[in-house]
């Protein structure tokens, strides 16, 4: 008996002292940096392991002068800046969001600048629109992380024909002779308008615009006046067109989800053409195949007159939340954010997830520029992304719903939305 | 009016009965606002001479008192360490001790910032850093914090009340002891005082840590959330980068006064939400019971198996239930594929995309989750009926109506009467059923934005307030407005129907 304790004993000490060796193991390397600091980094969903990587490589890569201990963790963009906001104290060293977030961001203080020199070399390797959407009033508060935020079509070319899905007539159309043709079965068209972000490329499409100045504070205190002429004759034609898809019996209408995404093509009833954006590639392609078409988006047809839907063109961001009294380390994480957002970090993202770069070496290099995703995209006319109120994009939701509401070529009703439109955006300057 | 005696009333008929029913309820309402104004003045009147007492035996106890309790006065707990209660005096000193040390070197802060809620914004630094030779890094400054002001301001004044009120139970100790040793009585000693913690006054013991908790994590977080509503804190005032500050009543003007786009899309979205609130509880209760009744009724074969079927509905989650449910039926879902396959329908249903259809889609759909609950509660009380009373009456010639009218209904209603308000309130929280099937959707753009969000048909209070703290513009303050009408509604409801209640009225008679 004595024995079997003895040995078990003998057992639980060498597993014990193994661990503790094994604990010893993981030796810290950063142990002589002059700049050693624990930080949290948030970023995009499946990105954790790059950006652990990316860290690394930065870690060695200066010199042994500073070192991060950073805990990433995956939040998506568009939820990164509302947690930000809404519990700052608990906010990460650096998170990556959507860039229509940034001026509420720096309207609560909650991004810090970069320093020149980084904002020189931000500027002379990122493309102009990429700039453009980090820069708030005419302060740059962020870096970019991607060129890509836009949207484009993807088709099901057993249903619609190249030549088809140049429009949206022709889109239309193609499902509703899918459908006679196939007696019980529907196909759909599915495009989100209920998203201001869809629905703006109609108006865009007719010429009309709605563009806001935001002070350096990231706040919006004056209206547009004549730079939002959403309610004008071309307002008016954006709105027709957008009630002739809205209406229309083969638009994948559906009030309590969110349409236009890949996942409609494997739905019951499966959707001929989704507007979406890279992001999808992936899903689409699983869903169709061969059969996936992938092309610019399309154009619309009012009076006789051809416009061509307009998507904007938007980017993914990086910030770097402020710190308080450290200078140093504010210095140490803008040189990360710095590093995180360079050329060849970029490609690293674009060869891993097909992110699409914003900077200018990247755009041009020949595997990108011959991604199917990203050409079309490219090929789509685009508007670049300006600075939103954050309410803004509701607005646009109500005055897509009422021109939905309206009665069909009730030229009055859909007068009214746009004025009713107009008249709404007093309430979204701030005070 | 002239109130009749029985005779009289009896030789009415039955549309001069009414009238005169009609007359006396409305005749009865002023006396009910007199009563009810009486009440309330007797309760201030008796408020305002308890409080006098109370400030006339202070001033008494100090001029009556021994040197040594007007010494407590200031020093807490003197008395009783003069009177050898050292366990007492010990208390009292420390949280006094405690006390004085928090005020100075935190609580007087908190305090002092409490109603303004902070005025010093944090601000921008330009500082060198070796790192970035030649350059200047922003760095920020830190000012003021009005979410912890408003927190820890609070928790001042509840510590404030706290001392005030060992304060007074220090001077009434004093006063007690004073007059136990005029009567030379012996006063009790600390190792007495513990055994009596954990004798007679167990209960003290016992409840200290409930009591403590509750207000710690219940009272407190309550009124904090109640203050918020009286502040702007939403996403211009986050109250760390931009500060937010006391805005009066100006929320709830904005949700009440009349006209205003918020006003409108309220009073009907809380229409709905008590029309929702109950239909859903009592389709439910009463098709639950109908259920139960039918499973229970006598040559029914294979019970066990048919109350398994339904309550298999509780074994899968009720979030994956629903978001499943709420596929089915989209417009490209399952449900319309199928039936346009079968050539049933020519174009699809949009059961979420209509109003009237959506909410009628949600209550059935909430039977459908919720009678397995009802059935198992009513299967149990069922059983419970004496079935005498089911035979005398059948042997009176009552039909199978009847019976249930008069025997199954009463009893039910008696003891589930506060199962059924419980329920009715859940009903009107009852987030889960219609977020997870309709996102509160068909929305509703008559009525605009409302609040920072677009909200819809099925919409009711608690995924408005949902929505407008999780949207672009964290309206905080609006979401505490909310919150504070909808435990107005609640209240005011099962305030009522308690007290109509059978369940509360006729425990004696009803067995």
């Amino acid at each position: 008996m004595k024995k079997i304790i003895a040995a078990l004993l003998g057992a639980v000490m060498i597993t014990g002292t193994t661990a503790a060796l094994v604990g010893c193991g993981e030796e810290d390397e950063g142990k002589n940096a002059k700049y050693r600091y624990n930080i949290t980094v948030w970023v995009g969903e499946d990105t954790k392991t790059l950006t652990q990587k990316l860290i690394t490589d930065f870690n060695k890569s200066n010199g042994q002068s500073i070192w991060f201990y950073a805990k990433v963790n995956e939040v998506t963009e568009s939820k990164a800046a509302g947690d930000v906001t809404n519990k700052p104290e608990d906010a990460p060293e650096i998170f990556c969001f959507a860039q229509d977030q940034i001026a509420r961001l720096v309207n609560s203080r909650l991004l810090a600048p970069p320093a020149q020199s980084v904002v020189d070399s931000l500027t002379e390797i990122n493309t102009a629109t990429a700039m453009n959407a980090a820069t708030v009033g005419s302060t740059v508060y962020a870096y970019p992380l991607t060129e890509d935020n836009g949207y484009f079509l993807y088709y099901d070319k057993r249903v619609i024909s190249d030549e088809q899905a140049g429009s949206v007539e022709g889109i239309l159309d193609a499902c509703s002779e899918y459908e006679s043709s196939h007696p019980g079965e529907k196909r759909y068209f599915s495009f989100d308008l209920k998203g201001g972000w869809y629905v703006s490329s109609f108006f865009y499409g007719a010429g009309a615009k709605s563009d806001w100045a935001v002070t350096d504070q990231g706040k919006f205190t004056t209206l547009p006046g004549e730079n939002d002429t959403f309610n004008s004759d071309k307002g008016l034609i954006a709105a027709q067109g957008l009630q002739k898809v809205l209406k229309h019996k083969s638009y994948l209408d559906d009030d309590t989800k969110d349409t236009g995404k890949a996942s409609d093509f494997n739905a019951a009833s499966p959707a001929a053409a989704v507007v979406s954006g890279i992001w999808d590639y992936k899903a689409a392609k699983n869903a169709l195949g061969n059969n996936l078409g992938v092309a610019k988006l399309p154009t619309y047809t009012v009076d006789e007159t051809e416009h061509q839907l307009k998507s904007f063109l938007g980017c993914k961001l990086l910030g770097v939340s402020p710190q308080e009294g450290d200078a140093n380390k504010a210095a140490a994480l803008t040189l990360l954010a710095q590093y995180l957002t360079n050329e060849d970090s970029q490609m690293a993202r674009y060869n891993s997830f097909g992110w699409g770069p914003s900077t200018k070496s990247g755009q041009n290099n020949a595997t990108v520029k011959a991604d199917v995703a990203l050409s079309a995209l490219k090929e789509t006319a685009t508007v670049p992304q300006g600075q939103y109120p954050a309410d803004w994009w509701n607005k646009v939701k109500v005055l897509s719903g009422s021109v939905k509401d309206a009665a069909t070529g009730d030229l009055q009703a859909l007068q009214k939305a746009l004025s009713d439109y107009a008249d709404g955006l007093r309430s979204l300057l701030d005070k | 009016m002239t109130y009749l005696n029985s005779l009289d009333y009896l030789k009415l008929t039955r549309w001069q009965k009414f009238i005169y029913k009609l007359k006396c309820f409305f005749c009865a309402i002023p006396g009910w606002f007199v009563d009810k104004g009486k009440k309330i003045g007797r309760f201030f009147k008796n408020f305002g001479l308890k409080t006098a007492d109370t400030f006339r035996d202070i001033w008494y106890t100090f001029k009556n008192g021994s040197w040594s309790t007007r010494v407590s006065f200031l020093v807490m707990g003197f008395g009783s360490f003069f009177h050898k209660q050292w366990l007492r005096g010990a208390v009292f000193l420390i949280l006094e001790v405690v006390f004085i040390l928090y005020m100075v070197l935190a609580g007087g802060y908190w305090l002092s910032k409490f109603g303004t809620l902070g005025t010093v914004q944090s601000g921008k630094q330009l500082v060198e850093s070796p790192l970035l030779p030649g350059e200047y890094v922003e760095v920020t400054v830190a000012g003021d914090n009005s979410f912890k002001i408003l927190l820890y301001g609070l928790l001042t004044i509840f510590f404030i009340v706290a001392l005030i009120y060992t304060w007074r139970l220090n001077v009434k100790q004093c006063k007690l002891c004073d007059e136990i040793t005029r009567n030379g009585k012996k006063i009790k000693t600390s190792g007495e005082d513990i055994k009596s913690l954990l004798d007679n006054d167990f209960h003290k013991t016992l409840l200290a840590l409930p009591v403590f908790g509750i207000t710690m994590f219940t009272v407190l977080p309550i009124i904090f959330m109640i203050l918020v509503a009286f502040t702007n804190y939403d996403k211009n005032h986050n109250g760390y980068t931009n500060l937010f500050s006391w805005v009066g009543f100006d929320n709830f003007n904005s949700v009440i006064s009349f006209g205003s786009g918020l006003q409108v899309a309220f009073g009907e979205i809380l229409a709905w939400t008590l029309i929702w609130a109950f239909f859903a509880t009592f389709s439910c209760y009463f098709l639950g019971m109908f259920v139960a009744i039918m499973i229970n009724k006598k040559g029914i074969k294979i019970k066990k198996f048919w109350r398994t079927v339904l309550v298999m509905t509780i074994a899968v989650p009720q979030f994956i239930s629903l978001l499943y449910i709420s596929n089915l039926f989209s417009t490209n879902g399952i449900v319309n594929a199928t039936l346009m396959k079968w050539g049933w329908i020519d174009s699809p249903i949009r059961f979420w995309g209509d109003g009237t259809l959506a909410k009628i889609m949600v209550l059935v759909i909430n039977v459908w989750v919720g009678i397995p609950y009802l059935m198992l509660i009513t299967t149990g009380i069922l059983m419970n009926i004496p079935a005498d009373l089911y035979e005398s009456a059948r042997i009176d010639g009552a039909n199978a109506f009847q019976q249930f009218a008069k025997i199954t209904l009463p009893y039910m209603l008696f003891v589930t009467g506060p199962y059924l308000l419980t329920s009715f309130v859940s009903n009107i929280n009852n987030f889960n059923v219609i977020y997870l099937l309709t996102q509160g959707g068909p929305n509703n753009y008559v009525w605009g934005d409302v609040g920072g969000y677009v909200a819809g048909d099925t919409t009711i209070l608690i995924t408005w307030l949902f929505g407008i703290t999780t949207g672009n513009e964290a309206n905080y303050k609006m979401a505490s407005v909310i919150g504070i009408l909808i435990f107005i509604v609640v209240s005011v409801l099962s305030l009522v129907v308690f007290s109509i209640m059978p369940a509360t009225k006729r425990e004696d008679d009803f067995s």
